[in-house]
């Protein structure tokens, strides 16, 4: 918490200038850049969500993608069954993100630790064979193919994204910065302790995973916007969704405000600029470069960020585990 | 009557050959406490020396399986000790680093297999792999109940390991505490990486299992890994009779859930199940049978 | 506390400018630099190279067969020999999309706008080609598809891409139904179990074949999707034998569709015909991966290299054995008809390229473009048209051919072509002979 405090007081005008740069600088911009824009400020939004409830209260969640999937599906299946706009979807998604959210959380949040972790995962894929079955309802497998309302124009995508990804940053934030965001921490520090503060620990992660279910749908809706094509394999998939979600997050240093920012940049800056410069044995290179940051920086590039320091001024650097 | 004696006994046989691959990601949970999500692709190697030794040898995977055994216990030996152990046990905001390493790990294998082998579908089969009898109209495949006699086999060797021999009961005196095993002289990190070696050779036992059966192809694990968990927390962690009895019910699970509800469905009824244990069961089958 | 109250002020004042940005008013908050996206459009230097942007699988789950593809294309270039057009050499630059689709997007949007490619070639799973084909026609870039199924795909009025070698989904049992009327229906098959691979290919083929079954009134005794992944069949093929049809219809993969035909053998599911719907069934390694078990079973074709097709492009001869002993050679591995569409999309490339070339025009996209609509090619998967026309299920497809299919049975573990009879290599096998009498 410390941590949050003293960035904000260091940098307070970086979001300031962060968001007049993104505000201003993407319309002089190609449209492959563009389109990248748009990628990354879907995988802060992601990121962000899912700090909230991984990050800051503890409960490292394998299976976002539900929350994702439901969010693109929202509009899906609105689009599918009567013909509305998938924009809808902007509304139905989270919604439908959150109504199935409170009840995953009744049952999981009921575990602790790696059970968590496991039972989310369960539930990802679970959703992802039911979606891919369901052939009447959801779709099934050949997806949905939906009509994109501004074609060739990237830009109303981008700062609908934007938008979205400022406002989770925001929510986040001042959540964090309540009694709210106090207790999120205690229960990630020691459940049982906040258990013993008269915390009640399952109502406050159910404060967490509301938001978040809610930004990650959100981040879902507008890929199916964007993307005008969804199917279970992509978005209730396991190791392009929630995988990659956690890994944005760990890369940047779950449990601060601009971890997941940073990492969310940096993961589709990394996936793309690697795939476009080294080809096939682009994954390769990524996975290798994801082992290595975080045997070395566990916590992240702004959990760690003293250690990088010390490193870059040429003190001998500290390896967790190495001595 | 024979289609529900059919679909028995082909769960029972596939779920022998689970249970290998999952009495290995057992120990390496009941001693780390971590979810070691490399554990399918390192399977996935097995896999693939046993293929490499079969197609430059002609050594039958029954046979490859011990020297494949052997370079995985190396290898996962390796892993353990120069990367997974630099972040175990450290100090960080979220100990599901961990976790994240060993699928980084898992998946950069993955591709690594990839770059050798190409993602081509590959199998060896013999004419052994369609050899089959009839028993009362129920057909029941050589190779499975061969795989599934050296599973058992594997199964009981291991726990005979685990309790009378000192190596074993160390590996359990960790996994009950690290803490009074280290004062009680036991070398944790040794026995740490004793036990991630040894799991891995057993995934690796099992893969060479599935080749007769099945084929290989560098993502082939995925869905192994999913049913390792299931079995795992069906079975509880660190218990061998948990596994095999976890990975008999599951196989048994799955094959009626393909029969009587639909193909399409069957992965469902494993994750149904694992939910359920987690909610209702924790600590899984070992609990209820005492171990 | 103040600083951290106007840290808020300030994010809150992002968020509004944001908000009041978003409604299109683009222009309006950069005025002085107008056309903000594209650079000024010039036409590039004549001696640059004709760049052919290669999209496709390589690596991911979806691998093998986009590998398979750019191979089958790398061997159709040397084929030709064609190295320059007009005095500009020709240049494939490969992205690999890992069968994602939105890195699919992004490697089509890297293509068109970043390296200035003049056609595009590529989409092997349906995913990706949903989204490559949307992208492509966005940038309006010619794009060639090369698997990508789905029967969407040519039915969105994209008029930058084209539909190839690829069968539409709905198309691959084509003909199979007059098989079924002449040979099958008389020869007593009443009741069919269908069970199909559970991803979009196979969700799509089952959704073309239900009508015809229906329309014939066949009943449909067993019908499932299933995990092609599965280690073992066996719980299906039970149901299906319990249900006692009279035929068998899958769509598989390969290796689901070798371990189907072992444990079909091994659990005597004994029918008239076990019909295959192309993929697997009528791949080289099927032969492989089911041993003696393969003889007999049925399957739609699109490609196979016994057909006599030939032709000629840019003086080079070809033949469908002179591209499977090509690939054979090189990859040392069979190809199938993945590989073959791939073949083909570098045929129609060439040809459309040749031909802009041969009128005197400048090879851009708008040219290239042109040249794909009239396509009337001779290639290995058969004569190929991009044509705007409705089928018999009411699809109206646009720049879409349909490549000829056929079926095949397996006879002493060779391939052999029973249907349509004029084209046949060998005679049907009906009612094919229990598993105990083989």
């Amino acid at each position: 918490m410390a941590e949050i405090k003293t960035m904000a007081k260091k940098s307070w005008f970086l979001p300031a200038i962060l968001g007049i740069v993104a505000i201003a600088f993407p319309p002089f911009l190609g449209g492959y850049f563009q389109h990248l824009l748009i990628l990354m400020m879907m995988w802060i939004t992601m990121a962000t969500a899912w700090n909230l409830l991984g990050g800051y209260t503890g409960c490292v969640s394998f299976g976002h993608c539900v929350f994702f999937g439901l969010g693109a599906y929202g509009g899906g299946l609105l689009y599918l069954h009567w013909g509305i706009s998938p924009w809808w979807g902007m509304i139905a998604g989270p919604l439908l993100a959150i109504i199935a959210g409170i009840p995953i959380g009744l049952v999981t949040f009921r575990l602790r630790g790696p059970y968590f972790a496991l039972s989310m995962l369960a539930l990802g894929e679970t959703f992802r064979i039911v979606f891919t079955n369901w052939v009447s309802v959801l779709g099934g497998a050949c997806g949905i193919v939906s009509s994109r309302t501004f074609g060739v124009e990237k830009l109303p995508y981008y700062y609908i994204a934007l938008v979205i990804a400022a406002l989770s940053v925001y929510v986040v934030y001042r959540l964090m910065h309540s009694k709210y965001g106090y207790y999120f921490v205690s229960i990630r520090e020691d459940q049982d302790a906040a258990e013993g503060l008269g915390i009640p620990t399952t109502r406050y992660k159910m404060y967490a995973l509301i938001p978040s279910a809610l930004f990650t749908g959100l981040a879902g809706a507008v890929y199916m916007n964007y993307m005008a094509y969804i199917d279970p394999e992509v978005v209730f998939s396991l190791a392009g969704i929630s995988i990659m979600m956690i890994l944005a997050v760990m890369v940047g240093g779950a449990g601060t405000l601009g971890g997941p920012i940073l990492g969310a940049v940096i993961f589709v800056l990394l996936n793309e600029g690697i795939r476009a410069a080294v080809g096939p044995i682009s994954y390769l290179i990524f996975m290798v470069i994801a082992c290595l940051l975080i045997m070395f920086l566990p916590d992240g590039i702004i959990g760690d960020w003293a250690k990088i320091k010390r490193a870059f001024r040429g003190k001998k650097p500290v390896y967790v585990g190495g001595e | 009557m024979a289609l529900f004696g059919q679909t028995f006994v082909t769960g029972i046989l596939i779920g022998g050959i689970y249970a290998v691959i999952a009495v290995g990601m057992t120990l390496i949970m009941g001693v780390m406490k971590i979810i070691n999500l490399a554990h399918g692709a390192l399977m996935m190697v097995g896999m693939y020396v046993c293929l490499a030794l079969f197609k430059s040898f002609g050594l039958h995977p029954y046979l490859g399986m011990i020297p494949a055994m052997i370079i995985l216990f190396g290898i996962g030996w390796l892993l353990q000790k120069y990367s997974i152990e630099r972040v175990f046990g450290v100090e960080t905001i979220l100990p599901e680093s961990q976790v994240l390493l060993t699928l980084a790990l898992g998946l950069g294998i993955t591709e690594i297999i990839r770059l050798i082998f190409t993602s081509n579908y590959q199998c060896a089969y013999t004419p052994f792999s369609a050899r089959c009898f009839y028993l009362g109209g129920m057909s029941i495949s050589q190779p499975y109940l061969v795989g599934f006699i050296i599973a058992m086999a594997f199964v009981a060797a291991l726990h005979i390991l685990l309790t009378r021999t000192d190596l074993g009961r160390s590996v359990i005196a960790t996994a009950q505490d690290r803490d009074a095993a280290t004062y009680m002289g036991v070398d944790a990190k040794r026995i740490t990486n004793f036990t991630f070696a040894l799991g891995t050779a057993l995934a690796a036992a099992g893969g060479a299992m599935l080749l007769p059966i099945f084929y290989t192809y560098p993502d082939v694990w995925h869905p192994y890994l999913a049913k390792c968990f299931i079995i795992t927390i069906l079975g509880g962690m660190g218990s061998t009779v948990g596994a095999l009895s976890g990975g008999l019910l599951l196989g048994v699970a799955e094959t009626f859930g393909a029969t009587y509800w639909s193909p399409g469905y069957r992965d469902v009824v494993g994750l149904i199940i694992f939910v359920l244990v987690l909610l209702f069961l924790p600590g899984g089958l070992k609990k209820v049978i005492g171990r | 506390m103040k600083k951290v109250k106007l840290g808020l002020v300030l994010g809150l004042a992002v968020v509004l400018v944001a908000a009041f940005a978003l409604p299109g008013c683009v222009p309006e908050a950069a005025p002085p630099v107008a056309p903000p996206v594209a650079p000024p459009v010039v036409p590039p230097p004549p001696a640059g190279p004709i760049k052919i942007g290669i999209n496709l699988s390589l690596t991911g789950p979806k691998a093998s067969f986009g590998v398979i593809d750019r191979n089958s294309l790398e061997i159709a270039r040397a084929k030709f020999g064609v190295t320059e057009i007009g005095g500009r050499p020709i240049a494939f630059i490969v992205e690999d999309n890992r069968g994602d689709p939105s890195i699919a997007k992004s490697a089509e949007e890297k293509l068109a706008t970043l390296d200035k490619v003049d056609l595009i070639i590529g989409g092997y799973s349906s995913a990706c080609g949903v989204t490559q084909a949307a992208a492509a026609n966005d940038l309006k870039v010619p794009h060639i598809l090369v698997n990508a199924s789905k029967d969407d795909i040519t039915m969105a009025n994209y008029e930058w891409v084209f539909s190839g070698a690829r069968v539409p989904a709905s198309h691959y049992a084509d003909a199979m139904w007059s098989f079924v009327d002449e040979v099958l229906i008389p020869g007593g098959v009443k009741k069919v179990a269908l069970f199909y691979e559970m991803t979009d290919w196979g969700t799509s083929s089952a959704k073309g074949l239900r009508p015809g079954f229906e329309k014939r009134g066949i009943e449909l005794v067993y019908d499932s999707p299933y995990d092609s992944t599965a280690t073992d069949f066996k719980p299906m093929l039970t149901a299906v034998k319990a249900a006692k049809p009279d035929m068998i219809v899958a769509v598989s993969y390969l290796m689901d569709a070798g371990l189907l035909a072992r444990q079909a053998a091994e659990l005597r599911v004994n029918v008239l015909c076990y019909m295959g719907q192309a993929g697997g069934y009528t791949m080289p390694e099927f032969l492989k991966l089911a041993g003696e078990n393969v003889n007999y079973t049925m399957s739609t074709a699109n490609w196979s290299r016994i057909p006599a097709w030939k032709g000629e492009i840019a003086g080079v001869k070809w033949t469908n054995q002179e591209y499977y002993d090509a690939y054979l050679e090189t990859y040392n591995a069979e190809p199938d008809y993945h590989g073959s569409q791939g073949f083909a999309a570098w045929q129609i490339a060439l040809d459309a390229l040749l031909r802009v070339d041969a009128a005197g025009k400048p090879i851009n996209r708008e040219n290239i473009k042109a040249a794909l609509e009239e396509t009337k090619l001779m290639t290995t998967m058969g004569l190929i048209e991009h044509k705007e026309w409705t089928d018999d299920m009411g699809h109206h497809y646009y720049n879409q051919g349909l490549p000829l299919t056929y079926i095949v049975q397996w006879l002493n573990m060779k391939q052999e072509i029973i249907w349509p009879l004029e084209g046949k290599t060998a005679d049907y096998v009906f009612p094919v002979p229990k598993y105990e009498e083989r």
